[in-house]
C-alpha cells in the first residue's frame, strides 16, 4: 500500500511539473520552419522531377542527335537544380512523376548520355541482352542487397538502420522512385531520404550496389 | 497549410503541457525537454502526410515525442539523474514516508526507457492500455505483460493498480 501511495505521490509531482511559458512560442517557430522548408522542397523537387521525367523518357527510347542534345540540356538543368541544396524528402507521387514500372533496375544506357551526377526516378532498364539477368532478377537482386545492407548495418548498431530494419515502411522499396547514380567500377548508388525507410529519420542514406548484383 | 498540418499544429499547441511533461520526465531538464518538443513538432509537421488516420493524430504525435525523447537519451547517453530537490520537499510534506517515494522514484529512473514509458503513460497520464499499445506500436497483450513485469520490478502490487 505504501508503494502504491508513493506512486500516487509521484503522479502528483508529474502533474505539477512547471510548464515553461515561452515553450509554445518556440514550438510554433519550429512548426513554421517545417512548413516553410516543406514548401521549399516541394517547389525544388517539382522542378527537378520535371527535368528527371524528361531524362527518363530519353533513357528508354532510341537515341539520336536530337535526343542527345535534349538530354544534355536536361542534364545541365537538373545539375543546376541539384546544386541548390535540394533536400529529397517528399514523395515524388505528389509531383506527378509516376511510372508503371515498380522495379529498381539500373540503366547503363542512361549513363552513356551526358547525364548529371545524380538522376531521379525509377531506375529504368535497357534492353536485356543474352546471358544477362532479366529485369526482374536484377530488380530483386537490388532490393535483396538493400535489405541485406540494412540488416548488416542494424546489427552493427547504427540506430537509423535498427529502426529501418524494424519498420514496415520498407514497402517503399517496391514502389518508390529514387535518386541514383553510378560511380566508378559500375557501382550503382541508390540514395534514399531516410524518413522514407524509417519514419522520423532524417538525412540521406546511400546504398551501394556492386556491379555483380545489378549488371 | 494543409488540413493535416493544421490539425497537428492545433493538437501540439493545445496539448503542449501534456507533451512537455512526457518529454521532461525522460530528461528532467527544461531546456532539453523544450528541444525535444521543438524537434518533434518540426518532424510532425514535416511528415504530416504520413499521418494516415487523423483520428489518431494525438497518438501519432505522442509516439513522435516519445521516440524523440528516447533518441535524445541515446544520443546523450544519459546517466541516472540525481533526484530533484523538489521531490524531497514534496515527499516530506506528504504523509507517505519520504523513503518510500524516493525509493520508488529511483526505481523508476532505473527502468529502461521503454519500461518508463509504460509507467508514465499508464499511471501518470492515465492512458488506457489500448491507447498505450497504439502509441508504442505494440500488441495489447505485449503491453500488458510488459507492464506486469515492470510493476513487478517496482514491487507494486498489480491488484491495487490495475482495474
Amino acid at each position: 500500500l505504501e508503494r502504491f501511495k508513493a506512486l500516487e505521490q509521484l503522479k502528483k509531482e508529474y502533474q505539477e511539473i512547471p510548464i515553461p511559458e515561452q515553450g509554445t512560442d518556440k514550438m510554433k517557430l519550429a512548426m513554421e520552419k517545417a512548413v516553410q522548408k516543406k514548401r521549399l522542397h516541394k517547389r525544388l523537387l517539382g522542378s527537378v522531377a520535371g527535368v528527371a521525367a524528361a531524362l527518363l523518357v530519353i533513357a528508354v527510347i532510341p537515341k539520336n542527335g536530337l535526343m542527345m542534345e535534349s538530354a544534355n540540356k536536361s542534364a545541365g538543368m537538373m545539375h543546376d537544380a541539384m546544386s541548390k541544396d535540394v533536400f529529397f524528402g517528399e514523395s515524388s507521387c505528389e509531383n506527378g512523376v509516376q511510372s508503371d514500372n515498380a522495379d529498381f533496375v539500373a540503366s547503363p544506357s542512361s549513363q552513356e548520355t551526358a547525364r548529371p551526377s545524380q538522376s531521379f526516378g525509377k531506375v529504368v532498364t535497357e534492353e536485356v541482352k543474352d546471358g544477362e539477368m532479366t529485369q526482374e532478377e536484377r530488380s530483386e537482386n537490388i532490393k535483396e542487397e538493400i535489405r541485406r545492407q540494412i540488416k548488416e548495418r542494424s546489427l552493427g548498431g547504427e540506430a537509423a538502420f535498427v529502426r529501418m530494419a524494424a519498420s514496415s515502411s520498407l514497402i517503399v522499396l517496391e514502389e518508390k522512385e529514387c535518386y541514383y547514380y553510378i560511380k566508378e567500377e559500375d557501382v550503382l548508388v541508390i540514395v534514399f531520404y531516410a524518413g522514407e525507410l524509417a519514419p522520423e529519420e532524417y538525412g540521406e542514406i546511400e546504398f551501394q550496389i556492386p556491379s555483380e548484383v545489378w549488371k | 497549410v494543409n488540413r493535416k498540418e493544421t490539425l497537428i499544429s492545433e493538437l501540439l499547441t493545445t496539448n503542449y503541457a501534456f507533451f512537455y511533461r512526457i518529454a521532461y520526465s525522460y530528461v528532467r531538464n527544461e531546456a532539453d525537454a523544450q528541444d525535444i518538443l521543438q524537434e518533434s513538432a518540426y518532424k510532425a509537421i514535416y511528415h504530416s502526410q504520413k499521418l494516415k488516420q487523423t483520428e489518431f493524430a494525438q497518438t501519432w504525435i505522442t509516439r513522435i515525442v516519445i521516440n524523440e525523447a528516447l533518441s535524445f537519451l541515446r544520443k546523450h547517453k544519459r546517466e541516472l539523474l540525481p533526484l530533484d530537490a523538489e521531490l524531497e520537499v514534496a515527499a516530506a510534506e506528504d504523509a507517505i514516508s519520504r523513503e518510500e517515494t524516493v525509493d520508488l522514484k529511483e526505481a523508476i529512473e532505473r527502468l529502461s526507457p521503454e519500461e518508463k514509458t509504460l509507467i508514465i503513460l499508464r499511471f501518470f497520464e492515465d492512458k488506457k492500455l489500448e491507447e498505450i499499445a497504439e502509441i508504442c506500436g505494440e500488441a495489447l497483450n505485449t503491453i500488458k505483460s510488459r507492464l506486469y513485469r515492470t510493476l513487478k520490478k517496482l514491487r507494486i502490487v498489480l491488484e491495487q493498480t490495475e482495474e
